[in-house]
C-alpha cells in the first residue's frame, strides 16, 4: 500500500498532475476504497487485524462478562458449606471450596467485578486526574509547572502502595475508597508523562502552525495535544490496570479493600496464601484470573497503542 | 548627508473594491524586536511593504532575522525572551501590533496566514489532512459539510491528484512536495488577503520547489493576495518577487523594485549575497564567500552592522548606524552608495 502510494505522491506538481492521474489512478483506486475513510474505523480495523489485541481484548471482554453476568448465575459466595471446608474440586464446588467451605467458583464469579472495578474505575481516575494536571503542566511552564511537578514529585518520593494504603486508610476502608485511593496513588505517573509529552509535542511545528492558523490555547491543547500525548498514556493506562487489580488485593488483605465476606481476587488470594499446601486451589484461580486479566490488559494495550499510531502501516 | 527614506507605501488603509475580501497590502515601519527587555535588538527599525497582489521576497542568510520577522507580524514571537518594543504594521487600516490579543487570533489563519518551512512537521500527524484542512475551514465560519467540500475543493486547487481519496491520508502518507501543497491549501482555505510563507520551498526537492513556486503564484494571481515570501535562496526571488527586502543582523539594508535591486544591487551585503549565489550553466570559478560570520546579538557592532564583513568599510561606518538613502528607486542603508562611485569594486 504505501509503495503505491509512494509511487504516487512523489509524481507532484501542476504538469505531473494530470500524468499521476491517469498513470496510476489504476494503484490509487484499490488503494483509496481499502483505506477507511474515518480514523475511528481505521483504529478499529487495525485492532482486529491484530492477533495480540484480539487475544487481549477477547480475555478483557469475557472477564468483563463474566463480572456483569454474577447476578445472574445464582451463584452464592457467601454461603458456607461446613461439610465442604477446604475440599478440593468435586462435582459440587467445581473449583473446591475454601477455609470457611465457601464455593471458590461463586467466589470467583463474583470477585471479578471487584477485582475488574477496582482496576479500571481507578486507572481511569488516575487518568482523569493526571492527564489533564500533567498537560497544564507542560503547556503552562512556569510557576504552574512547578507547583504541580513539585507536588507530583513529592507522591512519587512514597512507595505506590504505601501511598494506596495512607489514602485508603484516611478514607475509610471500602471497595470505592480503595479505588479512590489507588487512583489517587496512580496518578502521579500520569502527571509526568502527560507533562514531558505535552511539552515536547508544545515544540513541533504544527503546534506553532496551528497558533499561526488562529487556533485558541485550549481548542490547541484538546484537538492537536491531546491526540499526540494519548498513546503512551493508554500503554501506561493498560499497564496500571494490572497494577491496580493487584493493589486492590493488597488494600483487601490489609482490610482496606472489599470488606468480608465480599469476594475480591486479591482478598482471595491473600487468605489462600495461608492454606497454600492444604488447599492450593483456593490460590490457584484467583491467581490464574488475575495472571489472566492483567495480560489480557497488557495485551490489548500494545494493540491498541499500534493502532493508535497513524504512522504505522 | 542623505534624508532617511520612508518606504513610500502606504498600503493599510486602502480597500481594493475588486478583489474578494477586503484585500489589502502590508506596510511595516520601524518594526524593533529585542532580546528581553533592553537588550539587543534582534531586528532594529524593520521597514518594508508589500501591495495586494504583489510578492515582497525577504532575504538574507540564516539567523538575520527574517523568520523573527515573519512571528512578529503573526503576533507569535517567542516572548519572553523576545520583545517588540517599537513599531507599526498597518494592515487594512489597523495597526496590528496594536490589536488586542483575542482580535490579532481571529486574524490568523483568516485573513492574515503563514505557510511554513517544515511541511514534514508543520502538519499534525495524528489528524488526516482532509481533516485538517476541514478544520480550517471550519475556524473560517463554514458549516462542516461545507467545510468538507471546501477542503476536497482547495487539494483540487493545489494539484493533489484525486482530492477526494487523499482527503483521508495522514501526513506521513504524504510525499514532502505534496504535504507542502495541503499545507498551502490549508493556508489558503479562508482566502487569506495576506499569506507569509517562511522558506516555504526550502525543504523540498528543486524540481519540486518550482512547482510549488509556480503554484503559489497561480493561486495569488486567483486571489489577489499580498504575499511575503521569505527565503534566503535568490534565485526564489527571481522567481518570485516584485519588490524585495535585504536583511542583514536584523536591519533590512536594501529595499525595493526586485528587478532594480537584483540587477544593480547598491548595499554591499547585497551585491556579496548575489555573488556568492551559484550560477547555472557549467562550472565557473570559485564561489565568492563573504568572508567572516554575522556578529552574534549580544556583540552587534555599534555602527553599520556589515562593517566588520565590508570589503568597502572606512571608519565613518564603524561609528553610527548607516541613514537610509534612495538611491535609483530604492533604500539603502550604507553611507558608501552608490557603489559604483567606489574605485576598485569587488564584484
Amino acid at each position: 500500500m504505501s509503495a503505491a502510494l509512494e509511487r504516487e505522491t512523489t509524481r507532484a506538481g501542476p504538469s505531473g498532475a494530470a500524468s499521476a492521474r491517469g498513470g496510476a489512478s489504476s494503484d490509487a483506486t484499490p488503494d483509496a476504497a481499502a483505506r477507511p475513510a474515518r480514523r475511528r474505523s481505521r483504529v478499529w480495523a487495525k485492532l482486529r487485524a491484530s492477533p495480540t489485541a484480539l487475544v487481549g481484548g477477547v480475555l478483557v471482554a469475557a472477564f468483563a462478562l463474566i463480572a456483569l453476568a454474577a447476578p445472574l448465575t445464582g451463584l452464592d459466595p457467601a454461603a458456607t458449606d461446613w461439610g465442604a471446608i477446604r475440599k478440593p474440586p468435586s462435582a459440587a464446588h467445581p473449583l473446591g471450596a475454601d477455609e470457611l467451605g465457601r464455593d471458590v467458583l461463586a467466589r470467583m464469579v463474583w470477585g471479578a467485578r471487584a477485582s475488574l472495578l477496582a482496576g479500571v474505575v481507578s486507572v481511569a481516575m488516575a487518568v482523569a486526574v493526571g492527564a489533564p494536571l500533567g498537560m497544564l503542566a507542560g503547556w503552562a511552564r512556569g510557576w504552574t509547572d512547578a507547583a504541580i511537578s513539585r507536588a507530583t514529585e513529592a507522591l512519587l518520593a512514597c512507595p505506590f502502595l504505601i501511598l494506596a494504603i495512607a489514602f485508603a486508610a484516611f478514607l475509610g476502608p471500602s471497595l470505592t475508597n480503595a479505588m479512590i485511593a489507588i487512583g489517587l496513588s496512580a496518578a502521579p505517573v500520569f502527571i509526568r508523562i502527560a507533562r514531558a509529552e505535552t511539552m515536547r509535542v508544545a515544540a513541533e511545528d504544527y503546534v506553532e502552525s496551528a497558533r499561526a492558523a488562529g487556533v485558541g490555547q485550549a481548542a490547541i491543547l484538546w484537538r492537536t495535544v491531546a491526540p499526540n500525548i494519548a498513546p503512551p498514556l493508554l500503554v501506561q493506562a493498560t499497564l496500571t490496570v494490572a497494577t491496580a487489580i493487584i493493589a486492590e488485593a493488597s488494600l483487601s488483605f490489609l482490610g482496606l479493600g472489599q470488606q468480608p465476606p465480599a469476594p475480591s481476587w486479591g482478598s482471595m488470594l491473600n487468605v489462600a496464601k495461608g492454606f497454600l499446601e492444604q488447599a492450593p486451589w483456593m490460590a490457584l484461580w484467583p491467581g490464574a484470573a488475575i495472571f489472566a486479566v492483567v495480560l489480557g490488559f497488557n495485551m490489548l494495550g500494545d494493540g491498541l497503542r499500534d493502532a493508535l499510531d497513524p504512522r504505522q502501516n | 548627508m542623505n534624508d532617511p527614506v520612508s518606504t513610500g507605501k502606504q498600503w493599510g488603509a486602502q480597500s481594493a473594491g475588486a478583489l474578494s475580501r477586503g484585500a489589502g497590502g502590508l506596510s511595516v515601519e520601524g518594526l524593533t524586536v529585542t532580546l528581553g527587555a533592553g537588550g539587543p535588538a534582534v531586528i532594529d527599525a524593520a521597514s518594508f511593504a508589500v501591495g495586494p497582489g504583489e510578492t515582497l521576497c525577504v532575504v538574507g542568510e540564516s539567523g538575520c532575522g527574517k523568520s523573527l520577522t515573519a512571528l512578529a507580524l503573526m503576533g507569535l514571537l517567542p516572548s519572553p525572551p523576545m520583545r517588540r518594543v517599537a513599531g507599526r504594521a498597518l494592515f487594512q487600516g489597523r495597526d496590528l501590533f496594536q490589536l488586542p490579543p483575542a482580535e490579532m487570533r481571529a486574524l490568523r489563519g483568516d485573513l492574515i496566514a503563514m505557510i511554513f518551512q517544515e511541511p514534514m512537521t508543520a502538519l499534525n500527524p495524528a489528524f488526516t489532512i482532509g481533516d485538517q484542512i476541514a478544520e480550517a475551514a471550519r475556524r473560517g465560519g463554514l458549516a462542516p459539510a461545507a467545510a468538507n467540500a471546501r477542503a476536497r475543493e482547495m487539494l483540487g486547487r493545489v494539484g493533489i491528484p484525486d482530492p477526494a481519496a487523499r482527503m483521508a491520508a495522514f501526513p506521513h502518507q504524504l510525499s514532502g512536495g505534496m504535504r507542502q501543497r495541503a499545507m498551502i491549501a490549508m493556508a489558503l482555505v479562508n482566502d487569506p488577503a495576506l499569506v507569509i510563507a517562511d522558506e516555504p520551498t526550502t525543504a523540498l526537492d528543486v524540481t519540486i520547489q518550482a512547482q510549488v513556486l509556480d503554484l503559489m503564484r497561480a493561486l495569488q494571481r486567483e486571489s489577489g493576495a499580498a504575499l511575503i515570501l521569505i527565503t534566503h535562496d535568490l534565485g526564489v526571488v527571481a522567481e518570485m518577487a516584485s519588490d524585495v527586502a535585504v536583511m542583514y543582523a536584523g536591519r533590512v539594508v536594501e529595499a525595493g523594485p526586485a528587478e532594480r535591486v537584483l540587477r544593480d544591487p547598491q548595499h554591499p551585503y547585497t551585491l556579496g549575497l548575489m555573488a556568492s549565489t551559484p550560477g547555472l550553466g557549467p562550472a565557473g570559478g570559485r564561489l565568492a564567500a563573504i568572508p567572516g560570520l554575522v556578529p552574534a546579538a549580544e556583540a552587534m557592532p555599534p555602527g553599520c552592522r556589515f562593517a566588520p564583513r565590508c570589503p568597502f568599510a572606512e571608519g565613518a561606518c564603524a561609528a553610527a548606524p548607516p541613514p537610509d538613502v534612495e538611491i535609483d528607486g530604492r533604500r539603502v542603508a550604507c553611507i558608501r552608495a552608490p557603489l559604483e562611485t567606489l574605485a576598485g569594486r569587488a564584484a
